[in-house]
């Protein structure tokens, strides 16, 4: 049976409620993953480009991006990944409390690779998550079978 | 003037007798040609006249002079006579040879009507003479020599006997003896009377005449006598002699030698027209005259006829160029009443609209000085400005109107009065003593010099204006930022919301078998009211969208319109059973997407508040003059009359949420879309038989 390496998350988001939420979703996946938080768009934007302390930060298998963020927008952070070469690559899934059609439109204009309102109720919250690792395993590639 | 009756009148009185007088100066032309060409005519024809008439005499008279000669050469050297003319000379007593002589000449005397036939000798002594009687011969001495010294037969002209003082006229033969031809016997005298047939020969004129005659002449030194008895003057013959000098005379005219017709005054002093011809072998000359009175007599008749007829005529085009004029006068003056009475009306109107008229009207007059004077006002301006305007009549506008004075205004109706500048409209606003308020004012020029103002008072919808204008912007501010508010809201509100209701539920997902029963429904309606929660914000979003995401209008097919609104439906509509019928639905002017929403809303509507029947909805559009009326009917629990209003208020629901699910703002929204299109929203209904929704959409263009 093959064996997945656990997925690097990248969740950025500044509200705690909602980060622990997502752990918490997480949990109850199957998946292992290690989940990294980043507070702002500043502090994504670093893990990222690993400076600042972030020297040894993997690199993100799944981004979870939240629109509204204190410093620097999501929005702003979703361009600066798409124009970055080496980032661009990393799929981005947009998660967001408002389903304003121009915040969808300009999503997907700036190629988020998905956008998922943040549910009100848990259990939906729960199947995002499960969609959410039904589309990793279907982008992500088996690594190499080294330890079987 | 143009109207001026009397210039008019003058005018088209001259014209019509210039008409006339071209009329008739025509119509006395023509009579004047025709009458001369009738007369040269008939002249013409009247001296054809006489020269025929001469010209018959003139051929008879030759024929009788042949004829009488011949009788005379019966006689000439004919040796039987001259024998017996010889023996009856010699032997008197010879009573045989004076026998066979009376014999012989008794039957030329008698067959040829000479007056009497006489023998004279040579002494001119008469031997022999038939019809018998002594009668002297005395006179007729010379001409016997005559004839014998020229030794032919010849006439002797008309002359008078002298025993009796008749006129004679003969033919002499001259005898002589048989042996010698020179030897002279005597004198053969065949003397005629020209009273039997010579004279009323020449006197026949061949068609009845009062005047005409016809005259022999001849000439005897420088003068003409006349040989034959005249009409009109008695013993004339060869007693009257008319001098040759008088050459008015058609008989001197005749006896120097003229032919032809010709004009003249004749013996009695009286204008003629004569044909003259000398009578060939004769010392004769014919003259055929007659009266130029007589021959024109006829021609006067004509004279007067023409002149009868140009006075017709005259008459008859001065009487139809009178009565035209007169026609047209009495049209014109009939016109010009009609014309003066329109006026009248008209102004009559005029004046009224000027009275009861709800603007200030001032009328100015620009003198020659340049001075704008006013001249007249209405009732309405004295109202606007409160001053009587009898005490401004006559001033100028500077004086009228001390506020005016300092401005450029009357130097502007200066202009439009000199026609430099068109019709002026303006709105001033005034605050002195004179004048407190704002004025919508219109000046423009009625006639030459002359203008009007025309004004009204339009301070309170100024005031007006302005409170709406501030009233608007205070709404549109507020709007804006109630919109700012509902998005803002409806963002941050959600955020706590979904902790809330996110936690509880991960409470009792996590400790589900610690919990008992009543904390499971306590967090249950935690949970529900978290999601109304937000559904309620949703909503409510979507309300204050429908002003910050308007789009442009353009034109809308509502059948696809709905058909787009059906599939989105189709679920909804498979699981209640219900049946949808769709009339044609027109094209309108307007946002698809925000019409689509209305029908979603209010066929959603009739899907949820079914009754125990499977739904039947039917849509249906009805056509007015300006609008359409598109009607959205069902079977279901229908509204009481009551209620209907309140339906369309936002948040407002008749029913609880545990009977109907909603949030209470789709009616709202519906009518808040159709006001933005500019049409009304309503419903018809009965209670428990179902409703009808309907809205109006002006029509295509008509906004």
């Amino acid at each position: 049976m093959a064996v997945f390496r656990a997925i690097e998350i990248l969740l950025v988001e500044d509200n705690p409620g909602d980060v622990r939420l997502t752990q918490e979703a997480l949990k109850e996946n199957k998946i292992r993953n290690n989940l990294h938080v980043a507070k702002d768009g500043v502090e994504a934007m670093q893990f990222l480009r690993r400076i600042n302390g972030y020297n040894d930060a993997p690199r993100p298998d799944l981004i979870l991006l939240d629109l509204n963020l204190p410093k620097k927008d999501g929005r702003e952070v979703l361009a600066e990944i798409k124009t970055d070469e080496n980032l661009r690559s990393i799929p981005v899934v947009i998660l967001t409390t408002s389903d304003a059609e121009e915040d969808v439109a300009n999503a997907y204009q700036m190629y988020a690779n998905c956008y998922i309102r943040k549910p009100i109720d848990l259990n939906r919250f729960i199947d995002v998550v499960k969609v959410i690792e039904n589309f990793w395993l279907s982008i992500v590639e088996l690594p190499p079978n080294g330890d079987n | 003037m143009k109207n001026d009756p009397a210039a008019s009148g003058f005018k088209s009185a001259i014209c019509a007798i210039l008409i006339f007088l071209f009329l008739g100066t025509c119509i006395i032309t023509i009579g004047i040609l025709l009458y001369i060409r009738y007369e040269r005519d008939y002249r013409a024809e009247a001296g054809r006249q006489l020269i025929a008439i001469s010209e018959l005499k003139v051929g008879e008279l030759i024929q009788y002079r042949k004829e009488r000669l011949g009788d005379g050469n019966v006689f000439y050297k004919n040796l039987v006579f001259s024998r017996l003319v010889r023996r009856f000379f010699d032997q008197p007593e010879d009573t045989d040879a004076r026998q066979q002589l009376e014999l012989w000449l008794g039957k030329i005397q008698n067959y040829y009507q000479y007056s009497r036939v006489f023998l004279i000798d040579t002494q001119a002594v008469e031997r022999l003479s038939i019809p018998a009687g002594a009668v002297a011969a005395a006179d007729l001495s010379s001409y016997s020599i005559e004839s014998l010294r020229s030794g032919r037969v010849s006439f002797f002209d008309f002359h008078r006997y002298s025993p009796n003082q008749s006129i004679v006229l003969g033919v002499l033969v001259p005898v002589f003896a048989e042996s010698g031809t020179n030897v002279p016997l005597g004198v053969l005298v065949l003397q005629i009377d020209p009273t039997t047939y010579l004279y009323p020969f020449i006197q026949r004129w061949p068609v009845p005449s009062e005047t005409a005659e016809t005259l022999l002449v001849r000439r005897e030194g420088d003068k003409a006598v006349f040989l034959n008895p005249l009409r009109f003057q008695t013993n004339a013959v060869l007693t009257l002699r008319a001098s040759l000098a008088n050459t008015d005379l058609p008989a001197a005219k005749a006896v120097l030698g003229q032919k032809g017709v010709v004009e003249g005054v004749d013996y009695r002093g009286v204008p003629v027209l004569a044909a003259v011809s000398p009578v060939p072998d004769s010392p004769w000359f014919m003259v055929a005259r007659e009266d130029i009175s007589e021959i024109f007599s006829p021609m006067r008749a004509q004279f007067w006829q023409v002149v009868g007829m140009i006075s017709i005529l005259l008459f008859g085009s001065g009487a139809v160029i009178g009565l035209v004029w007169r026609q047209q006068r009495v049209r014109f003056y009939r016109e010009k009443a009609k014309v003066a009475e329109a006026l009248r009306e008209s102004e009559e109107q005029y004046r009224s609209i000027v009275e009861s008229s709800p603007s200030g009207l001032y009328s100015y007059h620009l003198t020659a000085d340049n001075h704008l004077i006013l001249t007249g006002a209405n009732p309405a301006a004295d109202r606007i400005l409160g001053i009587p305007h009898l005490q401004l009549l006559g001033k100028t506008i500077e004086e009228a109107f001390p506020v005016l004075a300092g401005t450029e205004i009357p130097e502007m109706y200066r202009k439009v009065a000199r026609r430099e500048i068109d019709s002026q409209h303006m709105e001033t606003d005034y605050r002195d003593g004179m004048f407190n308020g704002c004025y919508d004012v219109t000046v423009f020029r009625s006639t030459p010099g002359n203008i009007v103002v025309s004004f009204r008072d339009i301070t309170q919808r100024k005031q007006a204006e302005q409170r709406l204008a501030e009233t608007t912007e205070h709404l549109r501010a507020s709007n804006r930022d109630l919109e700012q508010f509902a998005y803002i809201a409806s963002h941050d509100l959600q955020e706590p919301l979904r902790m809330v209701a996110n936690y509880v539920q991960l409470l009792e997902r996590r400790y589900k078998d610690k919990l008992d029963q009543d904390a499971k429904d306590f967090i249950s309606y935690a949970a529900d009211g978290a999601v109304r929660m937000q559904a309620l914000i949703d909503s409510l979003l979507e309300y204050s969208r429908l002003q910050t995401r308007k789009k442009p209008f353009e034109e809308v097919n509502l059948q696809k319109t709905l058909g787009r609104v059906m599939r989105d439906l189709e679920g909804r509509i498979l699981e209640t059973g219900a049946r949808v019928t769709i009339d044609p639905l027109p094209h309108v002017f307007g946002d698809g997407l925000q019409l689509g929403l209305v029908f979603q809303n209010f066929i959603s509507n009739a899907l949820k508040f079914r009754g125990e029947k499977p739904p039947e909805v039917h849509v249906a559009a009805e056509e007015f003059s300006n609008h359409w009326k598109i009607t959205v009917s069902d079977n279901g629990i229908g509204i009481e009359p009551e209620h209907q209003e309140r339906i369309f208020k936002i948040f407002q629901r008749l029913y609880s949420r545990s009977e109907y699910p909603g949030t209470g703002i789709g009616l709202a929204i519906c009518q808040r879309i159709i006001e933005r299109h500019g049409g009304k929203t309503g419903v018809e209904s009965e209670l428990k038989k179902g409703s009808l929704f309907w809205f109006t959409l002006p029509k295509k263009g008509e906004t």
